[in-house]
């Protein structure tokens, strides 16, 4: 047997295999199954937290769901919805959406976690600085699609550890959103280097990469889901308090 | 807590499920490169007999930045009952933009010829 492949990224290692048609109809229902139920999980939250963006007016939520709308587009098309179902025959989709929802979730982490360059000085300008590498990368990946997906690897890790250090040095601060924010974050960082780092995966046949990179996306917004909901019900419970308790013979206000 | 405990057993569950069956069999097959990644400009087309393709250098494993790639295997289905169907497909990724399996017999004739991969419009008989 000869097969040729060619392509301008590849992911991971592709090595052919053969199968009994049998077997692999069977085995390719639960792979299919995952892809579409994390894809569902991402359109959920991804409309979820678009209509609470748009609500409140706020970059958080908007980041978040812009990140989700990045790999709900990566994921439709690496893992070949788009292709199969939607006849959309461009590898440009399995590539570079995720270089746009790197430069999402640093903003994300800036804005949930509330660095600003007054108060935070250093996180901030690391912040700005990774930005800013992956606004090149995008410029970059423009002139060099083959470089597209390599660049997204660099800017997942990129990502990934700012979250991390951040969730850390806010944590002891004391700063309730970061404690749980590092829950979310300390498992996406290990599934997701795990996933960056990967070439292959031995005896799994129908379980791929993208598989791998889908899964630990999709924990990392559930868990998120949490974190945004407990600042959402702190700011009622500020609001609240500042109702019901005005100190110091301050007039009553509201949030 | 609660529902980030139910939530990771679940996807524990969904990792398990697959690991417990084996049948497929890996070709051990040689990687040869035709070569790297040229440019967007340039469609690559398949090679029109890769069984006669000369100068083609063997490597351990492709480029992450793309490229044109020829895999060679040998395999025999003889054993086999005569109605068994096969089906190959690649490990590992999804992500191929052209790919384009040709099998020989043991006389070198082609018996067959199938292609597929993102950007081709070739209908893909599984999802």
């Amino acid at each position: 047997m000869i097969t040729e492949i060619i392509s301008p990224n590849y992911l991971a290692i592709p090595e052919p295999y053969i199968d009994d048609r049998m077997h692999y109809q069977q085995s390719i229902k639960f792979s299919n199954t995952l892809t579409l139920m994390c894809l569902g999980i991402f359109l959920g939250l991804g409309i979820y937290y678009a209509t609470l963006a748009s609500l409140r007016n706020s970059l958080a939520e908007g980041m978040c769901a812009c990140f989700i709308l990045g790999n709900f587009l990566l994921n439709s098309a690496t893992l070949l919805v788009l292709a199969d179902v939607y006849a959309v025959h461009s590898i440009y989709w399995a590539t570079m959406p995720i270089l746009f929802s790197n430069v999402a979730y640093v903003v994300f982490v800036m804005a949930l976690l509330e660095i600003k360059v007054e108060t935070k000085k250093r996180l901030y300008w690391a912040g700005i600085t990774i930005f800013s590498a992956m606004c090149t990368f995008i410029d970059f990946a423009v002139v060099f699609p083959n470089w597209a997906l390599e660049l997204s690897r660099y800017g997942v890790g990129m990502f990934l550890s700012f979250g991390l250090v951040a969730a850390i040095t806010e944590s002891i601060r004391r700063n309730p959103t970061a404690t749980r924010y590092l829950v979310a974050i300390s498992l996406f960082f290990i599934l997701g280097l795990v996933t960056i780092g990967l070439s292959k995966i031995d005896n799994q046949y129908t379980f791929y990469i993208e598989h791998m990179g889908l899964v630990s996306v999709a924990i990392e917004v559930v868990l998120l889901a949490l974190v945004l909901s407990f600042q959402f019900s702190q700011l009622v419970r500020d609001k609240e308090s500042a109702l019901y308790q005005p100190v110091n013979g301050s007039s009553v206000f509201s949030v | 807590m609660q529902v980030i405990k139910f939530i990771s057993i679940f996807f524990i569950f969904c990792l398990l499920a697959p690991i417990a069956q084996a049948s497929p069999e890996s070709l051990n097959g040689k990687c040869y490169e035709v070569h790297t990644y040229i440019s967007i400009n340039k469609k690559d087309a398949f090679l029109s007999n890769p069984l006669q393709a000369q100068n083609l250098q063997s490597v351990d494993t492709v480029s992450k930045t793309g490229g044109h790639y020829v895999y060679r295997a040998n395999f025999d289905v003889s054993k086999a009952e005569k109605s068994t169907e096969f089906v190959i497909d690649f490990k590992n990724t999804s992500t191929i933009a052209q790919f384009r399996h040709r099998i020989y017999n043991s006389k070198n004739q082609l018996i067959a010829d199938t292609q597929g991969g993102i950007e081709n419009a070739t209908l893909n008989p599984f999802f």
